[in-house]
This record gives C-alpha cells, sequence and structure tokens, in this order.
C-alpha cells in the first residue's frame, strides 16, 4: 500500500506466563484507514490491539518481545509515557463502560486530566465538538447533564466514542465496539467508523465478517496466536490467499 | 471440499447446484431437439420444443428466487459467494439459450417442409458441434473442472468458422435457385440462433473458470 504507515509491528511475540499468545506479528497499519483484525476467538487479535497502547502492562505475567513503532518510535521504549501513548492510542471496548457521572462529565473527564482546555468555556466546546463528532449530539443536547448510564446501549456506546475522540487522539482501537449493540446501533456505529476514518487510524477487532467487509480497508486474519494473512478487505473477502483465511470466512470446519 | 460448520448451508449451496444442472440438463435436451429438427422437420416435436421452454423459465425464476434467499439467509463470502453469484448468472444464460432453442423451433414451424432441391445438412452438422459444445461447458460447471471449460472457447472459435461457410454456402445455394431463397433464409436465421448459442456457452465456460479461480482473467 502505497499510504503513509502509522502503526508497524516487527516480529512481536507475547507470551502469557510460559504461554505463548502472539508468534512473530509483523503488520503494517496505514494512517487514516480502518483495518480490521478478524480470527477465531482465543486467535490472539485482542491480545493484539491491546499491545498497541500498552493494555497489557497491567497484566504481570505478559511479556513482550519485538517491536511496536507508532509514528518511528518504539512504543515500548523506556522514555515512553503509557499515560501519553494512551491519549495518543484510544480505545473503545465490547460492553459501553461510561463512568458513573454525567454525559458532560463522561466527555470532559480526559481533556481535563490531560489539560486540553483553558477555561470552561474552552471545556463546553470541545465536549459538544466530541459529541458532535461522535454523532450523539442531536439526541442528547437537552440532558447532557444527566448520567451516562441513562443512554441506550448504542448511544452509551457513541458516548464512549466522544469520550475516546475528546482527548484527540491520532489512533482509535476498537475490540468488537458493536458486539452487543442491535443493528440499527450497529449500522449507527459503522457510519460513524467511516466518518472518524477521515481524521483518525483505526484499528477494529471484530466477530462479523460482513462488519469488517464493510467497515474496513485493511483486513488481518489472526489464527492460533499467527498472522496468516493480511490485504485489502476487498480481496481477503472475495479472494483469499491461504486456505485457512478461506476456511475461517465462509464457515467451513478447519 | 470441506464442509461447512451449519450443515443447512451445504444443503442450501448443493440444492443450488442440483436445480441449475437440472436446468442445464433440460435445457441440452431442448438444443437436441432443436438440432434434430434442421435434420428431420416434424411439426409435433417443434411445438413440443416450444412448450417446453416454459418449463426453463419456472426453474430459472426458482433458482433466482432460491439464490436471492441463500445470499440473505447465509450472506456467503469468498468461493461460497462466486457459487451463487454464477448460479444467478448461468440460470439466466440457460434461460436464454432456452430461448434461442425455442427459436430454432418457432422457424420450423414457419417452413413446415423442406424443399427437395435443399439436399445440404450442413446446419445439422453446425447444430451437432454446438450442442456438443454446450454439454462440454456443462459438465465444466457440473465437476467444476477448469480444465474442461478452458476447451469451450477453442471449440466455439471452428463453430465460428463452421457458420460461416454455412452462411456462404447458403448464399450459393439461393443464387442457384431463386426457388429455395425462401427456405434458405429461414434455415440462415436457424444457423444464428445456434451459433448464439455456441456464444453462450463459451460465457458459461467462464463464469465455470471465474468461480473456480476467483478472478474474471
Amino acid at each position: 500500500m502505497a499510504e503513509k504507515i502509522k502503526i508497524s509491528t516487527k516480529k512481536v511475540n507475547v507470551f502469557y506466563g510460559d504461554k505463548k499468545a502472539l508468534e512473530n506479528i509483523n503488520l503494517e497499519i496505514p494512517e487514516k484507514k480502518v483495518t480490521s483484525l478478524i480470527g477465531p476467538s482465543g486467535c490472539g487479535k485482542s491480545t493484539f490491539i491491546r499491545c498497541l497502547n500498552r493494555m497489557n502492562d497491567t497484566i504481570d505475567i505478559c511479556r513482550i518481545e519485538g517491536k511496536i513503532i507508532i509514528d518511528n518510535e518504539d512504543i515500548y521504549s523506556k522514555e515512553i509515557d503509557p499515560v501519553l501513548l494512551r491519549a495518543k492510542v484510544g480505545m473503545v471496548f465490547q460492553k459501553p463502560n461510561p463512568f458513573p457521572k454525567s454525559i458532560f462529565e463522561n466527555v470532559a473527564y480526559g481533556p481535563r486530566i490531560h489539560g486540553l482546555a483553558k477555561s470552561d468555556d474552552e471545556l463546553d466546546e470541545l465536549v459538544t465538538q466530541s459529541l458532535v463528532k461522535a454523532g450523539l449530539f442531536q439526541e442528547i443536547k437537552d440532558r447532557i447533564h444527566e448520567p451516562g448510564t441513562s443512554l441506550s446501549g448504542g448511544q452509551q456506546q457513541r458516548l464512549c466514542i466522544a469520550r475516546t475522540i475528546a482527548i484527540s487522539p491520532q489512533i482509535i482501537l476498537m475490540d468488537e465496539p458493536c458486539s452487543a449493540l442491535d443493528p440499527i446501533a450497529t449500522a449507527v456505529i459503522e457510519e460513524l467508523i467511516d466518518e472518524l476514518a477521515k481524521n483518525f487510524t483505526i484499528v477494529i477487532v471484530t466477530h462479523s465478517m460482513q462488519q469488517a467487509a464493510r467497515v474496513s480497508q485493511q483486513t488481518a486474519f489472526f489464527h492460533m496466536g499467527n498472522l496468516i494473512e493480511v490485504g485489502l478487505t476487498d480481496q481477503i473477502f472475495s479472494t483469499p490467499s491461504q486456505k485457512k483465511t478461506q476456511d475461517y470466512i465462509t464457515g467451513k470446519i478447519g | 471440499m470441506k464442509e461447512h460448520i451449519v450443515t443447512t448451508y451445504d444443503e442450501d449451496l448443493n440444492s443450488l447446484k442440483s436445480n441449475l444442472t437440472k436446468m442445464g440438463l433440460n435445457v441440452e435436451k431442448q438444443i437436441y431437439n432443436a438440432v434434430d429438427l434442421t435434420k428431420i422437420i416434424n411439426i409435433s416435436k417443434a411445438k413440443e420444443v416450444i412448450n417446453n421452454d416454459k418449463e426453463i423459465d419456472a426453474l430459472e425464476k426458482k433458482i433466482r428466487g432460491f439464490a436471492t434467499i441463500t445470499l440473505s439467509k447465509r450472506q456467503p463470502l469468498a468461493d461460497d459467494l462466486r457459487q451463487i453469484i454464477i448460479s444467478l448468472k448461468i440460470s439466466s444464460i440457460l434461460e436464454r439459450i432456452g430461448d434461442h432453442a425455442s427459436n430454432v423451433a418457432g422457424r420450423i414451424l414457419s417452413v413446415k417442409k423442406a424443399p427437395d432441391k435443399y439436399i445440404t445438412d450442413s446446419i445439422h452438422q453446425l447444430g451437432i458441434l454446438v450442442l456438443k459444445n454446450f454439454s462440454t461447458a456443462l459438465s465444466a460447471y457440473d465437476q467444476e473442472s477448469k480444465k474442461i471449460a478452458q476447451s469451450v472457447p477453442t471449440e466455439d472459435i471452428t463453430i465460428n468458422s463452421v457458420y460461416e461457410t454455412c452462411f456462404r454456402e447458403h448464399l450459393h445455394l439461393m443464387m442457384e435457385d431463386r426457388d429455395i431463397i425462401g427456405f434458405c433464409t429461414q434455415m440462415l436465421f436457424i444457423a444464428k440462433e445456434l451459433e448464439r448459442i455456441g456464444d453462450l456457452s463459451k460465457v458459461i465456460s467462464k463464469e465455470v473458470i471465474y468461480n473456480l479461480q476467483g478472478t474474471l482473467k
């Protein structure tokens, strides 16, 4: 691909204790594109996505080898502050997890701790803009001080996206963001992903092949800790080059 | 071939294939009878061919409905998706071939009887080649064989040159004897119908190759 590479992993191995969860992962993720990671449960795709913002640091037995380069910097080098890294690489999880605070506070939290707004007016504006970008503002503008948990599941997930983009990350990681949502809420999120890809690099883990086919430009297929195949999404879902990929996406016994 | 985890998915795809093969065999029989009519004119047989075309049209509708349901139900990808796409395309090609066979029978009905002076059987020979190449294309689909499919376009080149020969031969016949101009004109229309079946057999073989290799090259 001719695009600029935002994230590049080199010979990445991940262990949980003695167990190897990922083996020799070399993957390049282009900037301002959507890359989807697919594969059966336990194949290592979630482990992989969590390496990209060092979420695995919190797991004692987790050990990572190899290099993960974002913008020419190895994110596992000593000079990197994981907190700043996570501001740059935001994450949205499977189940929406708003803080037990108001909608406004959910979004304002990140900018506050990172000191991104100089005044209350500026913070207001930042929160509003984030909610607008997450496609939620119109629906909730009259109840912005109500609890985030009072929203529907799909709205909560968009609130989490608003919270993520409020701190102006460059990369958004999404770990099955629609698996707890109904088809309509899913469609709204997918539409949002399209929109967000104009400004952010997005990496999404999904169990829905059709979703991967719809939202992403690049797809990587993981199987038992290995990266089996990576390519343009259109090619992976029409003419995969590996038998394992073909069997997985068409639902055959592997 | 590996099986799907969901067995009813395999059953759906198999059923789609068997319906398409059934349609193909029906069309093959129609071509066989149409080609036969070019040798021995038989009014009741011609009517039968025209009548049987309805069955083929009905099968096309059935395959189309079934393929649509399978698409929405299974949301297929890769080779499964291609198999359904080619079922839709091939069934529509078969339907058109059926029309051409029926058109041959229609021409036969309008000529009723061959003039005694008309002694060539070149159009019948053309028909035999066309029928054989259609059968080859159908086997390529049934056996999912790229090798068999690849032989179809080659054979179609021969068919086209035989068609050209028929055309020139009939021009001569008409120049020599104006009494048979009417009949020869109808026979040339029949030759054109057969030649079209040849072209469409080639299209079927290309769909089979597309299904197997995944690209339209």
